[in-house]
């Protein structure tokens, strides 16, 4: 006998030795495995299903809520630079109080970024505009502007601050007093909507 | 609408309602397919039981492997079916099981540092004890190939594909193999393979 038959023969009477196997058995097992490995399938992609909708059965509305929601105060709207910075143009109408001072007209306000607020006012207005400071804390917003002049003077030792809460939008900016003596500052801060300018 | 799509399920002598999970196959063509499968199940499973048998030394283990394997021909029957060699397929998927089987078995040996004793066959009756105990001394790509060659009469070309290597790697560990059990079984290796 050869090698290489003798190694045939080997293994193919080592394997008739072995017990058959049991056919049907397996085959329901492979059925029931394969049964198994389909429902396992469906059952994933039924869960990412479940999570899909579910995300945006609660997510899109929360986004759209988002979105149409006014922007809170402090908060700025989304694309807006952080911060109060920029230039803005405001225009006060006629009023009593407006007239009194000489504010009516267009006013163009710059806040710089050191704290800093460059007004132009209109022609007629002549008290002082220059020096004034501005200082963010949260959504509110510290402004000592016209503190020297007679239009807000009170006291020289405790020179009164205006505090306004603010609002911005990629086109306005709004301020609502929350404590504020004079009321020139607040015709000018709080009248109407300060325009964001490009 | 489809039988498949409406639940068609056929009973075959297993007890075992064959499901078949696909939306496109008409009632016909799922009993036809199904009795197909099964066909071939009843004619490949018992061969691919004996091959991993011989390959890992271990009938319970190479049964569960050659069932997993064929799980998966199942899943794949419909493309697997029109192969030139849907055995070749299953064996190549039942092959690949058992290497990994044998080197989870072989680390967590060496791990448990109680290594089996060469010719220890669980379930497995040796009549030729000598002739498969140097079998088993072989490493796995050469008993593999070993047990392709000289059980299965597959030629190298084969051989090489079912152990996903080039043709002249199978030849090799055919090559080394032989020689090996030469020297073990006291034989003379003439021609090559």
């Amino acid at each position: 006998m050869t090698f290489d038959h003798r190694l045939r023969e080997g293994l193919h009477r080592t394997a008739a030795a072995s017990p058959p196997a049991d056919v049907e058995r397996s085959l329901s097992r492979v059925v029931i495995g394969r049964r198994r490995r389909v429902w396992t399938r469906r059952g994933a992609l039924g869960l990412v299903a479940a999570a899909l909708v579910t995300g945006m059965a609660v997510g899109v509305p929360a986004v759209v809520d988002e979105l149409r929601k006014p922007p809170e105060s402090g908060v700025l709207a989304p694309g807006v630079r952080p911060g109060l910075p920029g230039v803005y143009v405001v225009d006060i109408g006629d009023s009593a109080l407006a007239a009194q001072h000489a504010m009516s007209g267009r006013w163009e306000i710059e806040l710089r970024l050191d704290g800093t607020a460059l007004f132009d006012p209109p022609d007629a207005f002549r008290s002082p505009t220059s020096g004034i400071s501005y200082r963010v804390e949260g959504n509110e917003v510290r402004v000592d502007a016209f503190n020297s002049d007679p239009l807000c003077f009170v006291s020289q030792v405790s020179p009164p601050v205006g505090i306004y809460r603010w609002t911005r939008t990629s086109e306005a900016l709004r301020f609502v007093p929350v404590s504020e003596t004079c009321a020139a500052r607040e015709l000018l801060f709080a009248g109407q909507t300060w325009v964001v300018q490009p | 609408m489809s039988a498949a799509a409406m639940g068609v399920t056929a009973v075959h002598g297993t007890g075992v309602e064959l499901t078949w999970a696909t939306a496109d196959l008409r009632a016909g063509d799922v009993v036809d397919v199904q009795a197909e499968f099964t066909a071939f199940f009843r004619t490949e499973f018992p061969r691919v039981v004996r091959t991993v048998t011989l390959v890992l030394g271990d009938r319970g283990r190479a049964e569960e492997i050659a069932q997993d394997a064929f799980v998966q021909l199942f899943d794949h029957w419909r493309k697997v079916s029109r192969y030139e060699l849907p055995e070749a397929w299953v064996r190549r998927v039942a092959i690949r099981m058992a290497n990994r089987t044998a080197h989870r078995e072989h680390r967590r040996r060496v791990l448990e540092d109680r290594a089996q004793p060469v010719g220890t066959t669980p379930g497995l009756d040796t009549v030729d004890a000598d002739v498969y105990a140097a079998v088993r001394l072989l490493p796995l790509s050469q008993r593999t190939a070993v047990v392709l060659f000289y059980f299965e009469d597959r030629p190298v070309a084969e051989i090489a594909d079912l152990l996903g290597c080039a043709p002249a790697t199978a030849r090799v560990h055919l090559h080394k193999a032989r020689r090996r059990l030469a020297a073990t079984l006291g034989g003379e290796v003439d021609d090559d393979v």
